[in-house]
């Protein structure tokens, strides 16, 4: 019988590959998943891989605000996620109002205008 | 430094906490992977405390779930309420606490649910304290033995099996045996002889209807102002099901810390497990015996651990419980009840054959016992009923041999007629719980063989003018009595014999 591998164990040894500069990793992997018939999981493989890099300080962030952000804010934001490399996903969103959300592999801030108004609408209620 | 100067540094240190909690950091982020039967199964949040509630952003808003499942990929997490709204994808946060209910004063007279939510249509309950509701049971130390009655106000109990603030007695018997009525009349006996002890009941599954009976009568009775009923119907989710015990026990664990008593009715536990076990196996916990999980024995030795009489250090409060199961065609012998048994310090067995004969409580005297809770029967009661239980269980042996009749000796003939008598004075309609004087006044009548001459069908009818008497006769005396703590010997002893024999000759024949 064999063992079922755990995600968290396949994403340890992906992150650990990918690190080492072996992309071809990638296709291991695929083909992993359609030998195990898993490929289900891929999706949340890849999450608990960026997860894994995450917690090593290799972090890929989506950044949302309502202008594009500048230099300054970026410094900030990788002050705040602590992170020795950060790459940004910018996305520029009106509806956010102001303010800005950062959303990384396992956490989250969440401080635009939009975000603090729904809240003090439910607290109101 | 000046006090000028120390107040400064309080306000400042105050001024710097109120602004670290308001500000936002980064938080933990999950995500709902697959939802059903009431569990969600989340990735990420590796953070996560067992038991601890997560948020679960939805379209229509947060419902929250308590993590119980923490494995290598994911958290199993039972969701309190509607599991329709949740849907994969949804954004998963950590609360940062563990479940709690409102407790105090304020959920006195209320119907709640086990997350302290109103069911009774009044207003909206805001307490000033929180409870939790997974807490440790307190230390050997901090508990002092079971030496208070707390009184059922049912003779056949407080005299044969007598149950003491702080103990755990287990009601147990077949459906439609009087259980839920045992608890009932311990509540209102509460009320009646204005113990002060706060009921909390738990229904765990039970239909509503009957809930709503019970609410309407506690009001009638004028026992609603001390109790809070913890509700829960058989259409709830498994979670709130499973909730309801525990968070009743917090609700009562405020007044048992204060120095007050209270007393937990859990209805039932068999429900309990039940739901329990739903949850498990939904969970994808093994299976065990009954397709119960391992950890059945903990689920519920962890909730009857919290009652207990504590030291006079911790203020000497008590809780009580009388947890009720149960059984399947009167088999004690099955899973849930010898866990139960063995958990608690006694158990009241009602039995089908005795409620069908038409004796009500329908008390097994042979199967039900209380082991701690001697030390806590009242004096007066204790005098009467020494050998009440011994007398009663050999008379149920010998009456199979009644039918003989005229065969038996004279000894065993006398056995089998007290026996008779004494069947008869512990039966009691419901809703009508004794005092310790009536209790203690109608055995010692009885033992004293005052009412040998009566036949056993006018019993009730001699011990009602007996009290009816004393009480107006002799009011002081009974209100001593009352007291229990002075035996029934000596002047009391003399005047009760008398009044009873006196009363007697109206009903020989």
């Amino acid at each position: 019988m064999s063992s079922h591998l755990s995600r968290t164990k396949i994403a340890h040894y992906v992150a650990e590959q990918l690190r080492a500069g072996k992309r071809d990793v990638v296709a291991e992997l695929a083909a992993f998943l359609v030998e195990e018939r898993r490929t289900g999981e891929a999706d949340l493989i890849m999450r608990s891989t960026l997860e894994q890099l995450e917690a090593e300080g290799i972090v890929l962030a989506d950044v949302t605000s309502a202008t594009a952000i500048d230099e300054a804010i970026k410094t900030e934001l990788q002050k705040l996620t602590g992170a020795k490399q950060l790459t940004l996903r910018e996305h520029v969103d009106e509806s956010v109002l102001g303010g800005i959300r950062l959303e990384t592999p396992s956490q989250r801030i969440d401080a635009t205008f939009a975000h603090r108004l729904s809240q003090l609408r439910e607290r109101k209620i | 430094m000046t006090e000028i100067a120390v107040a400064e540094l309080a306000q400042n240190l105050r001024d710097a906490i109120a602004n670290l909690e308001t500000t936002e950091g980064l938080e933990a982020n999950g995500i709902v992977t697959r939802v059903g039967d009431g569990v969600a199964w989340v990735h990420g949040l590796r953070e996560a405390g067992y038991s601890e509630v997560l948020e679960i952003e939805t379209v229509d808003g947060v419902v929250e779930a308590f993590a119980l499942n923490l494995m290598e990929d994911e958290i199993g997490a039972v969701i309190l309420g509607q599991d329709s709204k949740v849907a994969a994808g949804n954004k998963v946060r950590l609360k940062g606490v563990i479940l709690d209910v409102p407790v105090g004063e304020e959920l006195l007279g209320r119907v709640v649910n086990p997350l302290g939510e109103p069911l009774d249509g009044g207003p909206a309950i805001t307490t000033k304290q929180r409870g939790l509701v997974e807490r440790e049971a307190i230390g050997v130390l901090g508990r002092k033995h079971v030496h208070e009655p707390m009184m059922t106000g049912i003779m056949a109990i407080d005299a044969m099996f007598p149950i003491g603030r702080g103990q755990r007695e287990l009601i147990i018997g077949d459906r439609q045996t009087g259980k839920t009525a045992v608890a009932i009349d311990t509540m209102i006996n509460q009320a009646k002889q204005k113990t002060g002890v706060i009921n909390v009941y738990v229904a765990i599954g039970q239909k509503l209807s009957k809930v709503a009976r019970l609410v309407d009568r506690l009001k009638s009775e004028g026992v609603m102002d001390q109790t809070i009923i913890v509700a829960t119907g058989p259409s709830d989710p498994a979670s709130l099901l499973y909730l309801a015990p525990y968070a009743g026990t917090a609700m009562g664990e405020y007044f048992r810390d204060k120095g007050g008593h209270a007393l937990m009715i859990y209805d039932d536990l068999t429900k309990h497990a039940v739901a329990y076990r739903q949850m498990s196996l939904l969970l994808r916990r093994p299976p065990g015996r009954e397709a119960f999980p391992g950890d059945v024995f903990y689920l519920h030795s962890r909730l009857l651990e919290r009652s207990a009489k504590l030291s006079d250090e911790l203020g000497a409060g008590s809780l009580t419980a009388l947890p009720i199961i149960e059984t399947q065609a009167g088999d004690i012998s099955a899973y849930i009840p010898t866990n139960v048994i063995s958990i608690t310090d006694g158990q009241i067995f009602m039995e089908t054959d005795l409620f069908n004969q038409g004796i009500r409580p329908a008390i097994s005297a042979g199967l039900s016992v209380s082991r701690v809770g001697g030390d806590a029967q009242t004096k007066a009661v204790k005098s009467v009923s020494g050998h009440l239980k011994l007398g009663l269980s050999q008379f149920r042996e010998l009456a199979s041999f009644a039918q003989f009749g005229s065969d038996l000796d004279e000894a065993t003939k006398n056995q089998i007629e007290r026996g008779q008598r004494l069947t008869e004075l512990l039966k009691q309609p419901q809703y009508s719980p004794l005092s310790i004087w009536e209790q203690s006044a109608s055995i010692f009548a009885v033992n004293e063989g005052a009412f040998d001459r009566v036949p056993a069908g006018k019993i009730k009818d001699v011990q009602s003018a007996l009290l009816t008497k004393l009480w107006a006769d002799h009011k002081k005396d009974m209100e001593t009595l009352n007291k229990g703590a002075e035996k029934v010997e000596g002047d009391i002893a003399k005047l009760i014999e008398k009044v009873a024999k006196a009363v007697a000759k109206g009903f020989e024949g």
